[in-house]
Order: C-alpha cells, then structure tokens, then sequence
C-alpha cells in the first residue's frame, strides 16, 4: 500500500499518460456494480441457507460459524469491490495513526479492556470464558465508536477539505462507504490487543473458543452498527464534539433506552422496542449461538444509517 | 471547453449567482474578477460539481455538470479557495491519494509526481507533512494535485491570496508554464494578478458579469472617463471660465491651492486630446503651467467603477 516516490525517476523523461487513461469507467463501472450486487446475493443466499439448515438439521457449531463468516466475507468483498472505497478507506484507516486521537483511543479501549478482563474474566476458579468482557465491551463502545467515528466528515467539513474529495471523480456513497470502511477497520485494529486475552486465557486455562470467535465477529457487527451511526452525526455538522454528542445520543436510544424501556410498555410494544436493543442482539454471538435474525438485524440498520448518511451528504449541497 | 448557461444559484433567500453566460475557448486564460462575495467561488463550484445549480446549465469539455458530472470532474484540475490538503499527510502521501481517487495505476502516478516535482519545486519538501509546509509551498502542492490527473481545464479559486509578493510571482511564473495546451479560468481580486497572466478578464459583481474583454479592451472602454490634469499660477473662478469657453472641453473642475489652481478638465470625446488647446488657454492668458498631466485610467479604476456601479444598482 505504501508507495514512495523514488526521485530518480526523473532522469528519463516520463511519457505523459494519456488523457483517457483514467476515464472509460463507464462499462467497467456497470460491470463493478453487477459484481457487488453478485456479492450481496450470494451473502443473502448464504444467510438464508444457514437458517435453513439450521432449522432442519443438526448442524455443530463451527460448519455454522463459517458460514456467518463466509456472509460477512461476502458483503465485505461486495463493499471493498469498488476502488475508491478501498482508496478513501485506506487514507482513513492510516489517518487515525497521524492524530493523537487514535492512539489516545487505543489506549483507553486496551486499558478497559484489559481491566475488564483482569476483574471480571482472570478469575481463579471462574469458568474459562471471555463472555463477561465482550459483554461490558458492547457497553464501553457506546462512548469509544462515536470517538473514532465523529472526525469522519466533521473534520473534513470544517477544514475544506471535503471540496477536494467531492470534486474528485468518485461518488457520494463511495466517500461514506470508504470513510466508514475505514473507521471499521480501525476498530478492528482495536481489536488486536485484547486478543492477548484470549492467549492469557489458553494459557492458565482450557477456553471454548467458540463464543470467543463469534463473540469477536459480533463485535465487529456492533462496531459496524455505531460507526454508521458516527458517521451521520458526523456528516450532520463540521464540530466534531458535537457530531460526538449527535451519535452518542442516537446510539443510546438504540441501546440503554431500548434495553429498559420495554418494561415500561404494553408487551406487544415491549418486544417491538426490545428487538431494537442492540446489546440483546449481541448477546448470543457472546454466547456462541449463531442466529440468523441477528444478521438480518445488524446489515439491515447498518444499511439503514449508511443510507441516510449518503441522503445527509447529499443534501448538504442543496442547503 | 467551458461553456456557461444562464447559471443561478440561490442560498436560501439570497441570490447569490444570478444568470451567468461564460464562454472559455480551449487554450484560453480567462481571469474571473469581482470584489469578495461577488459570486466568484459559488460559480466555480457549480462548474466544478460541487454545488449543484439552482437553475441554467453548463458544460465542460461537452460534458454537462449535472447529467454527466463523472466526466466533468474527470477532465478539470481544480485548485479550491485557501488549498485545503490534509495536514497530517506527506506530499507524496497527498498526491498519491489523489492520483488513486483519478484511477491512476502506481506507474502511472510515479511519472506524474515525479514530472510535477520538477515542474512546480517540490523536491525538498516531498517527504514533509503539508501541516508543516509554508503557504507557498502549499499552494505548489495543491497546483501539482490538480494537474496530476493532467487534465485539460484547469480551474484555480484565488491561487494567489494569502502569499507574499514573492510567493506570488512565483506561483503565477508556475500557472504562465503550465499554461500552454491547457484552458484556465482563474479567479481573483487581485488586479495585477489578472493583467500580468490572463488574455481575457470577466468581471463579476453582485453575481452577474459586469464586463468581459481583454485587459486592453477593458482599459480602452474605460478611457471614457479619464481627464487632463493642468496646474498654473491663476485664480480658480478665472481659469474655469477660460477652459470651458474651450470647444472640445466637456467639464472643468477647479481649485485653488494657494496662487496655484489644479484643474481637472473632461474632455467631450475621449479621443481627443485636449492638451494642445488647453496650454494655448494659458499662454492666451499668461498663466504660467506648473504641470500638465493625461490621467490615463488603469484596470483598476475599471474594475471599481462597474463593480460600484452595479452594487449601487443593487441598492
């Protein structure tokens, strides 16, 4: 990825590129799309399949572990399939590692992480299992998503840059796409510390790798959710600690409010307003149980706030 | 190459473009002039498919901003107002992304950065952070991303403002080079900037265009106005009835200055010269001539005198 310029290049006059080196896109553009389109199909298929399957026989665990791994492979090739999207995620993912902001985030999530792990996992005689620190992780990421996720646009906005990106022949869903991408994978370089905790694990005792594994995927599935999220308050405004405060608060909504509201309201409501919660929805990957509504849950309001995010985007143009 | 029609674009209640026809020829160095808030920044945005149009069209290269602004964007090289690059990136970093943004292969780019660090200067701060860079330097930078991609239009939104007098020659002795096979529309408020590196000068204020021609023809329009300027040794009331008497003089202006009077003296047809007849007036009289002066008008002068004349219309 990293590319240097080697100044003695310059020695033999380089021939100019020609003009339409860099157009023609439209028929390979087509033939891009109907790759991704082939990418989601086949995810959906294989969702659909593993509830199937699920449903009628007596698949064991890891067969159905990757199949949900293969659906996520799926819906990330068809999302990296575009080439400015890799571009712009790239730039992201290495701008976190420009500004303090990464590495002070880094820091404080490992630094949870691995309190959590000390206090509530690396417990003589306790059962040998990560579920109580994925857990409480669900819940601190309620405060470090909207932290990586709120530079996105805001910064963008506010120092002009955006101009330069928008006039650049790519369009508005491949910079959302790209940006969130990005911010995705830096979560998941997040991630790389703690795996240390499962290796303190195997080595004092004998864990299931199982949950550990599903519950890394949901958290992934989690991080995916709240950076979309991010990403519309940081579309929304050019201050990142508002566009802070703007996905903090709809990330609450969708996970303290509709975790104890329910009890508050008539059952039928109840359950409506409980399928929302996300840390419900998170809590069998934790466990290790594979479920296919969760899927359908976790691509579809991710859908849901990148969609919006683009329309956000958009419309700021017409403002 | 660029083509601009009836273009109007609103904020809210303000209109901020209203109507604008822009012809640029291929090859062509157009200067976009008008004083802050004329519209300059908003037209160019809507060329360069950042801010969609309220109404009207315009094309690029044969490419129309809305229907095809894929291609539009494709074939123009833009240099945003105040160069915004991402601080925390190196030079090469920036134009690389850049480059890949264009859909440039690796080879490709490395040609074309290393092309343009030989032509705008870069070779001692290719491997800095732009955060770090001076506003000279990084205005090359962003003069060499929008060339990268080597397109045929260039468009540059104030390439000069914020640099000192030697920054700026330097940058506009760099937009002169690059200048040859490409079209350029250049905006500014800086007179000189324009007269010294443009054929052509479009005027704009209060979002419509208030004049369009060549620096000399714009000069020539303008001669109009200019005067005589005369000093001698009489009394104002005395030397203003004098000239007036005067054929060819359409309005004198006197003062007194001491024993001396200034007087500023219009001639009825701006081909004439009306300096011949006025000295004769003197020596008539035997007023001693100080000093005699043709004002001729400069670009400047022009460019207040319609850019006011359409914000009093405004008003």
């Amino acid at each position: 990825m990293t590319t240097t310029t080697p100044s003695t290049t310059t020695a033999t006059p380089a021939p100019t590129p020609a003009k339409g080196a860099a157009r023609g896109l439209s028929s390979s553009a087509t033939k891009r799309l109907l790759i991704e389109v082939i990418c989601y199909l086949a995810a959906g298929v294989v969702i659909l399949g593993l509830g199937l399957l699920d449903a009628t026989s007596d698949l064991t665990f890891w067969p159905k572990a990757g199949l949900m791994t293969l659906a996520i492979a799926l819906v990330a090739a068809g999302l990296l399939s575009q080439a400015p999207r890799r571009v712009i995620a790239m730039r992201e993912l290495r701008s976190y590692f420009y500004s303090p902001v990464g590495y002070v985030v880094m820091f404080l999530y490992t630094l949870i992480a691995g309190m959590f792990f000390v206090l509530f996992v690396f417990d003589g005689g306790g059962p040998a299992s990560m579920r109580p620190l994925f857990e409480s992780l669900v819940w601190v990421m309620i405060a470090i998503c909207p932290a990586i996720s709120m530079r996105l646009f805001a910064e963008e906005l506010r120092s002009g840059t955006i101009e330069t990106l928008m006039t650049s022949p790519v369009t508005d869903t491949q910079v959302v796409i790209g940006k969130w991408l990005g911010a995705v994978a830096f979560f998941a370089t997040l991630c790389l510390p703690t795996v240390a905790c499962v290796v303190a694990l195997a080595w004092k005792a004998d864990p299931d790798y199982g949950p550990i594994y599903t519950g890394y995927l949901g958290l992934l599935l989690v991080a995916s959710l709240y950076l979309a999220i991010g990403a519309l308050g940081s579309v929304l405004t050019r201050n990142q600690i508002i566009a802070y405060f703007i996905s903090a608060f709809i990330i609450l909504i969708i996970s303290v409010v509709a975790q104890f509201l329910p009890e508050y309201l008539s059952p039928s409501l109840g359950k409506a307003v409980a399928y929302i919660n996300v840390y419900g929805q998170y809590l069998d990957f934790s466990k290790g149980l594979i479920d296919t509504s969760h899927f359908v849950y976790f691509f579809s309001i991710t859908g849901f706030f990148l969609v919006v995010t683009v329309k956000a985007l958009e419309s700021r143009k017409w403002r | 190459m660029i083509h601009v029609n009836k273009l109007v674009k609103r904020f809210g209640s303000t209109l901020a473009v209203d109507r604008i026809d822009l012809d640029v020829a291929p090859g062509q160095i157009v200067g976009f002039l008008g004083p802050n808030g004329a519209g300059k920044t908003t037209t160019i945005r809507m060329i360069t498919c950042f801010l969609p149009p309220t109404a009207g069209t315009a094309t690029v290269d044969g490419h129309d901003i809305l229907a095809d602004s894929d291609a539009v964007r494709r074939c123009i090289g833009y240099l945003p107002e105040a160069t915004p690059l991402y601080p925390e990136m190196k030079v090469t970093e920036q134009l690389h992304f850049s480059g890949r943004l264009h859909g440039m292969d690796r080879a490709t780019r490395r040609h074309r950065i290393a092309d343009l660090t030989d032509h705008c200067g870069l070779e001692k701060i290719l491997h800095r952070p732009i955060g770090q860079l001076s506003k000279g330097n990084k205005q090359r930078v962003g003069l060499a991303q929008a060339m990268l991609h080597d397109p045929p239009v260039l468009i540059l939104d104030e390439p000069t403002s914020g640099l000192d007098p030697a920054q700026i020659t330097d940058v506009r002795n760099l937009i002169r080079s690059l200048a040859h096979d490409k079209t350029i529309l250049l905006s500014t408020h800086i007179l000189p900037e324009v007269e010294k590196t443009c054929e052509r000068v479009v005027i704009i204020a209060q979002g419509s265009i208030v004049a369009d021609g060549t620096p000399e023809e714009l000069i020539r329009k303008k001669r109009s106005a200019s005067r005589v300027l005369v000093e001698l040794k009489a009394d104002a009331a005395s030397v203003e009835r004098a000239f007036a008497a005067i054929r060819h003089v359409g309005k004198v202006e006197a003062t007194a200055d001491g024993a001396w009077t200034r007087a500023a003296v219009t001639p009825r047809s701006h081909d004439f010269d009306v300096r011949e007849l006025l000295a004769d007036a003197a020596l008539e009289h035997g007023w001693p001539i100080r000093e005699m002066r043709h004002e001729v008008a400069s670009l400047e002068e022009y460019f207040i005198q319609v850019t006011s004349a359409a914000s009093i219309e405004a008003a």
